[in-house]
């Protein structure tokens, strides 16, 4: 009877933490990267599917951080997760950090904002906002998470977090200025 | 070049070398307040790659807990790290503390092995000094049917980081922990 209680409880648990397997592998791949985790945020009580990681990036010259926020929609239950699948959005901020701010940035901000207000970062374009000495591209997914959270999923998540990776670094590019300053991370 | 060419150079380089400064300080606080999630990501990095799936993440900022489950088995870790010393006096003076308890947990065979598991579990925690290092605690867990056997531990992440980098896998002293309550725990079920 406990057996099968716990088995129960077991492929409950299992399908629970899908979204907790895939932010494991996101962590794994870019620690290996040598990319290390430098901010946590998990979701409350009332929204267990939300986990946002901040990532430094020591290692790119270009950016300062790299920040994933998955956020599960469906999946929670067995018969939801029948129907329409264990589905969870991914979205990645990267930020360019220029170490000396001054008034003709927010000049250059004003202009950026003005040609991004129509960028949906949820339709797959990336989007930029600039943060007075720092600029921010930010680009969202949607990701099926029975695709990308086991051992065998490994490479598919690598290319997911590198395609994206770059595209919002590609972007960033032309705000990264040649700094006085080295980047401290 | 004049001397007024000179003097303003001069206060230039250095107003470049204060912000550099500042950047500096700014970053040592950075370093002591972020050190505990530098911590956890190399520990779910070593057991995600090393075979193990993450099936719990908890975090608010200071206190983390996180549970991996054997790729190709049932038995179950969990990390909880507390961060002590965030301030960088504090991280200075005592190096860069951070309280780890760990657990290894195995799924229980029987209804009477995960209750008396519980039931040590209520005996123990009448002792006040039962979350101090080294004390092994064992507990059990109906709704899924596992036995956890932790201990606490305090450690100094200056031992295993140098500011953001990796200078000794802390994966491997948690193990050594995680092994040495495995044995205990196969010990105590098999008795």
């Amino acid at each position: 009877m406990l057996k099968m209680l716990t088995d129960f409880a077991a492929r409950s648990e299992a399908r629970e933490s899908r979204d907790e397997a895939v932010i494991g592998e996101i962590v794994a791949a870019m620690g290996r990267q040598g990319f290390p985790t430098i901010e946590f945020s998990t979701g409350t009580a009332a929204d267990t599917g939300f986990q946002a990681i901040k990532f430094a990036t020591p290692a790119d010259p270009v950016l300062h951080t790299v920040t994933v926020i998955l956020d599960r929609k469906t999946g929670g239950s067995a018969l939801q997760e029948k129907v329409i699948g264990s589905k969870a959005t991914i979205r990645m901020v990267a930020e360019v950090k220029n170490f000396v701010a001054d008034p003709d940035d927010l000049l250059a901000m004003w202009r950026t904002d003005a040609q991004n207000i129509l960028r949906m970062p949820m339709m797959g374009q990336v989007r930029l906002d600039h943060r007075l000495n720092s600029v921010i591209a930010t680009k969202q997914i949607l990701v099926e998470l029975t695709e990308l959270d086991g051992p065998e999923d490994r490479t598919r998540v690598e290319q997911l977090l590198w395609g994206v990776y770059n595209e919002l670094r590609e972007a960033l590019v032309p705000y990264k200025r040649q700094s006085i300053v080295e980047d401290p991370m | 070049m004049t001397t007024t060419d000179n003097a303003a150079e001069a206060s230039e380089a250095r107003f470049t070398a204060l912000v550099a400064a500042s950047w500096k300080r700014h970053n040592a606080w950075e370093q002591s307040r972020r050190s505990d999630d530098v911590a956890l990501g190399a520990t779910i990095t070593s057991y995600v790659t090393a075979g193990w799936r993450l099936v719990d993440l908890e975090s608010n900022g200071t206190n983390h807990l996180v549970r991996f489950q054997a790729g190709q088995g049932t038995d179950r870790l969990l990390v909880q790290l507390q961060a002590l010393c965030e301030d960088p006096v504090r991280a200075k003076a005592l190096g860069r503390l951070v309280r780890a308890e760990v657990a290894y947990g195995v799924r229980a065979e029987n209804f009477g092995a995960v209750k008396q598991a519980v039931k040590d579990e209520l005996k123990s925690s009448m002792v006040a000094n039962s979350s101090e290092p080294g004390v092994i605690t064992v507990d059990g867990d109906f709704t899924t049917g596992y036995i956890y056997a932790s201990v606490p531990l305090i450690l100094d992440l200056d031992d295993y980081f140098d500011g953001f980098a990796v200078k000794a896998p802390i994966a491997n002293d948690l193990h050594t922990a995680l092994h040495s309550l495995h044995k205990y725990l196969m010990g105590r079920l098999a008795s």
